[in-house]
Order: structure tokens, then sequence, then C-alpha cells
């Protein structure tokens, strides 16, 4: 029988140290782990497929892996035991993948915190547990981002064959089952079924399915740099020549991903219009503009997986302070005026992941930056139309 | 045939030629049967009655709008849109009623001082091509190509009191040859016969006909020219086919005369009347002084200091004893004053004309629009935003006025 308590540092904080697996990638480690379970579950649709071949040789070592670690667990591994847990993989394999299948019959958690397990009346430190009762495992998300992919499957492996029973009884850790005997014989049983199911993965290749997506930048990532090029359109004024109708510019901007929906934004945008009027007269404006405000994020297709899940929409609202400079001239030297002003801008970026935490991103925006600038002490250049704003840049995710 | 037939027929030859090519084909070119000024020659910093003025008026024709500087201040005070801008437009001022009048080819209005204005007081239906201006008295003459002559009476802010168009066929057969409006308000009509005749404008314009004073024959041959004298009014010095005329209007007698054997190259009421005569050795100018026509003689030193170009204004003031002139090396074929006809290395030269010391010497600044008064050079740069600049003659002193056009520019 294995009693296990979750002993976290402080229970208080237990919400915001651990966080539920959405599937739909915001929180770091949910891409890794649908990797993962994804492996899992092809390399048992393959052993299920092939289990009626006379070549499986299921619980022993393969080439790839000797001299290392993985193998430890299957040299020790004595012909009845390996018989034991290769007919014991061949028989649980569809039930693990009718589960990976079934969402709703397990449920993954993160957490911040050390898992200390109880056996034998001693703590002992661990990467994950599984309440195969709830039918809920958890995962140290440090720890499991730090693994390779082997490591990975591994570990998950180990915790869905909790999942599963012998002769009635839910496989644990302590105890005997089959001839795997002696106090540790389950540990020794599970970890022999969750190193076939890392052998199997990697005779199947089902890495390669992943690589693109293991690849690919991830959106739960906290910290977002963008850089790119932006423009403001606005309606032109039919009172005056002098209004610049379009300016464009470098944009800079970091938005904080405080929860998966809900962010900080700050961007400072330098833009700059120019004008011709009449023939020889120029014009050129230049609108410094720093916003700060908030963001929500949305993610439109469900697979995060795939570039399309992993893509998102960002809309962004802000308040906007304008530093601005215009200056015209014709063939004689001109003047400059000076101005500043707040508004406000609504934007909708649309974010499509590249590789490694690099993304790009495209949107257009609404922004009511109204203001005026006094040119020469004789008129006054009013800008009152509300403006269109576009841009398109690359982001890093950190 | 013998040498001295040869030697006759080719000398004939010669004198034809002479002929064809110096006095009498450039009297042709003076031959425009002007009343007062021509319109490229009006000027709005000064007339004969009411002297020089701070206001300058002129057309900008970057922008074709019609600016009101006052050069006091150094303000630009107003700018008027104008009718038909894309034609040629020429400005007349009224200092006492601060007004303006627009002279286009396509007709002539009138901004009066509340920036209102009156389109088309009198219809013409051929182009004016010259003007006399009386502002004290609130007269103006215009001379169409068509020969019409337009009269205007103008109260001080402007607004038209009479007006009325004349044919040009006054006394018998014979019509206007040239004219202009001496200090009095009477228009001197010198006619093709030779005869002139006093005008009383204001009458004519009562009677909607020529309401003629006087009429008597000069006996002078094709009239080119008449240019009342400012400060005396009963003097006119006509320029006729061969020949500079005073004429006194009350003995109805040349007083004076002067034949004419150089090749004129200008013919000026910048201040004093004055005629200039160019016989490539020497530079003369005909004036009037003391009733009598006088003759000053400048010599030309090619290749060295004093070598004038080609004449573009010319200006004479007997009271303050200076002779003023710009020139220019571009080639320019016009007997009146026009500053704009070249825009390309222009110099302004004065003389004390008493003595014929040279007291400055300026360049005037390319590609500009100028207006020269007594005491400073306006240049208008051809600028859509608008600059303009104040040199002053004895300084060289530059003043600008910039962006006036700022709030004129045409909307997109």
């Amino acid at each position: 029988m294995r009693n296990f308590i979750f002993l976290f540092t402080v229970l208080f904080f237990q919400q915001s140290t651990a966080s539920t697996f959405v599937g739909n990638g915001g929180n770091a480690g949910d891409i890794e782990l649908q990797m993962t379970l994804g492996q899992i579950q092809k390399s048992l649709d393959y052993l299920d497929r092939d289990k009626d071949a006379e070549a499986q040789n299921l619980c022993v070592c393969s080439k790839s892996f000797e001299g290392r670690p993985l193998c430890d667990v299957l040299n020790h591994l004595n012909s009845e035991q390996v018989s034991f847990c290769s007919k014991f993989i061949i028989q649980k394999a569809p039930e693990i993948a009718r589960i990976l299948t079934q969402k709703r019959e397990l449920s993954f958690s993160w957490t911040h915190q050390e898992i200390e397990v109880q056996e034998e009346g001693k703590l002992r430190g661990v990467d994950a547990v599984t309440n195969a009762k709830n039918r809920s495992i958890t995962l140290n998300q440090k720890r499991f981002l730090e693994m390779d992919e082997n490591e990975k499957i591994f570990l998950v492996g180990h915790e869905l064959f909790h999942l599963t029973a012998f002769e009635g009884k839910t496989l644990e850790d302590e105890g005997e089952i089959g001839p795997f005997k002696g106090v540790d014989g389950g540990r020794h049983f599970i970890n022999a079924l969750a190193a076939t199911v890392v052998l199997q993965a990697n005779e199947y290749g089902v890495f390669r399915a992943y690589e693109e997506a293991e690849r690919r930048s991830k959106s739960y990532k906290k910290n977002w740099i963008t850089l790119g090029m932006g423009s403001v359109s606005t309606a032109n004024n039919p009172n005056t020549a002098f209004d610049i109708e379009k300016a464009s510019g470098g944009q800079v901007g970091y938005r904080y991903q405080w929860t998966q929906e809900i962010g900080l934004l700050a961007h400072f945008s330098a833009l700059k219009g120019t004008k011709k009027i009449l023939s020889t007269i120029e014009a050129a404006e230049n609108r410094n503009i720093f916003g700060l405000g908030a963001s929500y994020r949305w993610f439109p297709f469900s697979n995060p997986l795939t570039a399309s899940g992993q893509s998102h929409f960002i809309f962004g609202g802000t308040i906007d302070l304008l530093d601005g400079t215009y200056k015209f001239h014709d063939l004689n030297p001109g003047t400059t005026s000076k101005t500043s002003s707040v508004g406000y801008a609504l934007t909708c970026n649309y974010f499509i992941p590249f590789n490694s935490g690099v993304w790009a991103y495209g949107g257009m925006g609404y922004s009511n930056l109204h203001y005026s600038f006094n040119l020469d002490n004789q008129m006054d250049l009013n800008y009152e139309n509300n403006g269109t704003t576009f841009a398109l840049g690359v982001s890093y995710g950190f | 045939m013998d040498f001295k037939k040869t030697l006759v027929i080719f000398g004939a030859i010669y004198c034809a030629v002479m002929a064809g090519c110096g006095v009498n084909s450039l009297s042709d070119k003076t031959s425009d049967n002007i009343i007062g000024n021509p319109t490229q020659s009006v000027t709005t910093l000064s007339t004969p009655d009411e002297g020089e003025s701070q206001n300058l008026v002129i057309f900008d024709k970057t922008v074709r709008r019609i600016h009101q500087f006052d050069l006091t201040s150094m303000k630009h005070v107003r700018s008027f849109a104008v009718r038909n801008p894309e034609e040629e437009h020429f400005v007349l001022y009224g200092q006492n009623g601060n007004y303006i009048v627009d002279l286009s080819f396509k007709g002539l209005g009138i901004f009066d001082r509340s920036n209102q204005v009156n389109h088309q007081p009198i219809k013409f239906q051929g182009v004016p091509k010259s003007a006399a201006f009386l502002p004290s008295k609130g007269l103006l003459i215009v001379y169409d190509d068509l020969m019409s002559v337009g009269m205007l009476k103008l109260d001080i802010n402007g607004e038209v009191l009479g007006s009325w168009v004349g044919g040009a066929s006054i006394v018998g057969t014979n019509s206007i040859a040239a004219g202009d409006l001496n200090e009095e308000g009477k228009l001197i009509l010198a006619l093709s016969d030779g005869s002139v005749i006093v005008v009383d404008p204001e009458q004519s314009m009562t009677k909607k006909s020529w309401m003629i004073e006087s009429v008597f024959n000069t006996e002078l041959s094709n009239i080119k020219w008449v240019a009342p004298l400012p400060k005396t009014p009963n003097q006119i010095l006509i320029r006729s086919s061969s020949k500079l005329s005073l004429l006194e209007l009350n003995s109805k007698t040349i007083i004076s005369s002067y034949d004419i054997f150089d090749e004129v190259v200008k013919l000026s009421k910048f201040n004093d009347p004055h005629i200039v005569m160019n016989n490539g050795n020497e530079v003369k100018v005909a004036y009037v002084e003391k009733s009598q026509i006088k003759v000053k003689t400048f010599y030309l030193h090619k290749m060295k200091s004093f070598e004038m170009n080609y004449l573009m204004s010319s200006n004479l003031d007997l009271v303050k004893d200076t002779w003023s002139f710009v020139d220019t090396k571009e080639v320019v074929n016009y007997f009146f004053n026009d500053l704009d006809q070249s825009k390309k290395d222009r110099r302004f030269v004065r003389y004390r004309f008493s003595d014929a010391l040279a007291i400055h010497n300026m360049p005037v600044a390319n590609d500009t629009q100028v207006e020269i008064a007594d005491s400073f050079i306006f240049a208008l740069f051809p600028r859509e935003l608008g600059y303009a600049v104040r040199y002053e003659v004895e300084t060289g002193n530059a003043s600008p006025l910039e962006r006036f056009n700022l709030k004129y520019i045409p909307v997109d």
C-alpha cells in the first residue's frame, strides 16, 4: 500500500505555486508534456500493433542504449522478469493508450515545489506522483523541463503504469509484483516497463514526429520583447495642407505575461512622417509614443503542438504619451514646432511562432491621440482624427 | 559704273541699313501707345503724387497671390487670392485709402481696406496694357490693347464713385498715341496727328463722353511717349520720333527740345521723367531742369569700371540728386522699367547725379521679384512658404520676412 503525502512548503500557496495542465500550451512544460504523452501513446500504439511479431525483444536493453543508465534497469532482470515484463506491457499498452486518448480520464498538474512521498515511514524526494484514485499526475515543472526526451518518457511512463493494475491491484512502488520480489519489487517492475517504453519510442522513431514542435517557439514564456515596424494613418484634414497622414518607423515593446491570458504591456514607437507640399515645401513630423497598458491573449486554435495552435492573438490597450516634433521648410531654412499629448490605443496583434523563442507578429489597431502643433505662431495644425495603426515585426519570448 | 557711283550706291545702302537698325528701328519699339506706364512697369512703392510708400504691394508670381507688406515694421500685412491667378497680375496701391488695384490680362479688381474686392468695376474687351494712377485724386486710367480707355474715380476707401470707358478716337479721325495723368488730375493725351488734348476725366465719367478742356497742335510727329512733370504739372515731356520736347500746356508751346541721335534704351517716369540713351561710347540721360531739357553724359569705359549692361530700370531723383539704375548681363529689350524682365546678374548702381560720383553698387539677388525705393531694395524670393528681404542701400543690411505664405498654402 502506497501512501503519499504532498508536503509542499507552504500549503497556502498551493494555488499560486501549482498550475493545471490546460492542454493549449499556456503553461511552461505544457507542450513538452503533450509531446511526451504523444510519444508514449505512439510507442504503445506501435507496440500493440506489433504484439504478434516474433522478433519482439521487450524489456531488454537495445544496442543503442548499451552503457546508459536506462539499461541498468533492464540488465538486472532475469529471464522470468523479462518475460513477465513483456507480457504485461503488451497487455497494458492498449489500456494506457486509451487513457491517453481519453483526456477526461486523466489530469495533470504542475508544481514548482519539491515533491516528497512517504514510503516505509520515510520521506523521499520524487519528480512526479500519481494519485491513481483520482487519476491525476502531479509533476515538478522545473525538473521536468530540465529532462531530455528519454527521461521525460521514462518519468511520465512510470507514472502512467501506476494507473494500471495487476491481479486487481493498482501497481505501486512498494511491494512485490509477480517475479519482481522484495520491498522495491514494484518500483523495479514499473521502472522496467517505463524503460521499455523509452526503448520502443526510440525503436519506432516517434521523436522525429515531434522534432518540429520541439524546436518551435512556445507561447508559455513570461517575458516578451518585440521589435518591429509600425505605422499610423490618419484621415486627411481638409482644412490644411500641412497634416501628415502617415507616419512610420520602429517600435520596441515589452510584455509580461502575467497569467495565461492577461499580460502587462509597455511599448515605445519612434515614427516619422514626411510630406511634400506644393513643389518645394517639405514637412516632417516625428512622433515618439510611449505606451503602458494591459493585454489579453487568445489562442484561436487548440493543438499546441502545431504552429497554428501556438499562434495567438494579443489584444492590447495602452495609455499613450506623445512627444511630437514638426519641421517644415522650403528652399529656405524652416522652423520647428513641438507638442505633447495623451491618448489611448487599442491594438490587435497576431503572433506566429518561429523557432528558438522567436516569433513574428503583425497587426493593426486604433489610436485616438489628438494633438496640435503651432506653426510659426501663425496657425495651428490640428490632428483631430483617430488613427489606424499597423505593426509588423519579430518577438522573442523567454 | 565708276568708283564714285559705286560709293554712292553703297553709301545709300549703308544709310538705309543704319536708318533701319538705328534710331528709327529702336523708336518703333517704343510705339506701344501707352497711357501712364505699361502694366509691367507699375510700382506700388512710389507714385508721382503720394511719393514713396512704406507699404509695398506685390503680386507673388510663385504662389500667385497679392501680398501687402509694411516695410516700416517689417510685417506681412495681408494677402489676397486673385481671380485668374494663372495670368500675369500687376498691382497699384493707394497709400491714403489703403486699397489695392489688381490689374491682369483679364481685367481689374479693387481690394479695399477691409479686404473686400470689387471685381471688374469696368469691363474691357481687350487686355489692359497700361495704366495711369493718381491716388491722391482717386483717379485710375486703364488703356487696353483694343484702344479702349477705362476711367475710374475711387474714394479714399477704394469704392468706385464713377467710371466710364471711352474709345481712342477723340477728335476728328485721330486716335490716342500716348498719354498720362498730371498731378492736377488732367488726362494729357497725344494724338496720332501730333496734337495734344487735355481731358477732364472726372467730368468725362460724369458725362459719359470725352470732356475736352483744350486741343492744340504741337507740330510734333509720331508721338510715342508723354510724361507730365510731377512738380510742374503743366509741363509735359514728350518723346516723338526723333525728338524729346518739353511742352508747356498753358502757353501750348514747345519750350525746350532735344534731337535724339543715339539709341534710346529707357523711357522712365520713375520720380523725374527722363530718357536714357546709349551710343556705345556714352550713356546720356535727358531730363528737365528749370524748364529746360538737359542731357548728362556718362562715358562708357569698356572693360573698365563703368560698364552699363542691359538697362532694366532707371530712377532719376533731382531733389535727392541721385540717378539709380538696375542693369543685367542678360539681353533685355524693353524701353520701360521692368525689374523682373531678367532675374539673373542684376546690379543696382546709384550715382550722385550732379557730379556723376558712383555712391552705391550692389548686386540684386537672383531669381527675385524686385521693387526699388530710395533707401532700400525689396526682393521677393520664389519661395512657396514666402521669403522676402529688404536690403538697405546705404548699409547693405538685410532684413528678412519669412513664411508669410504659411496661412495661405492651399489645402490638399
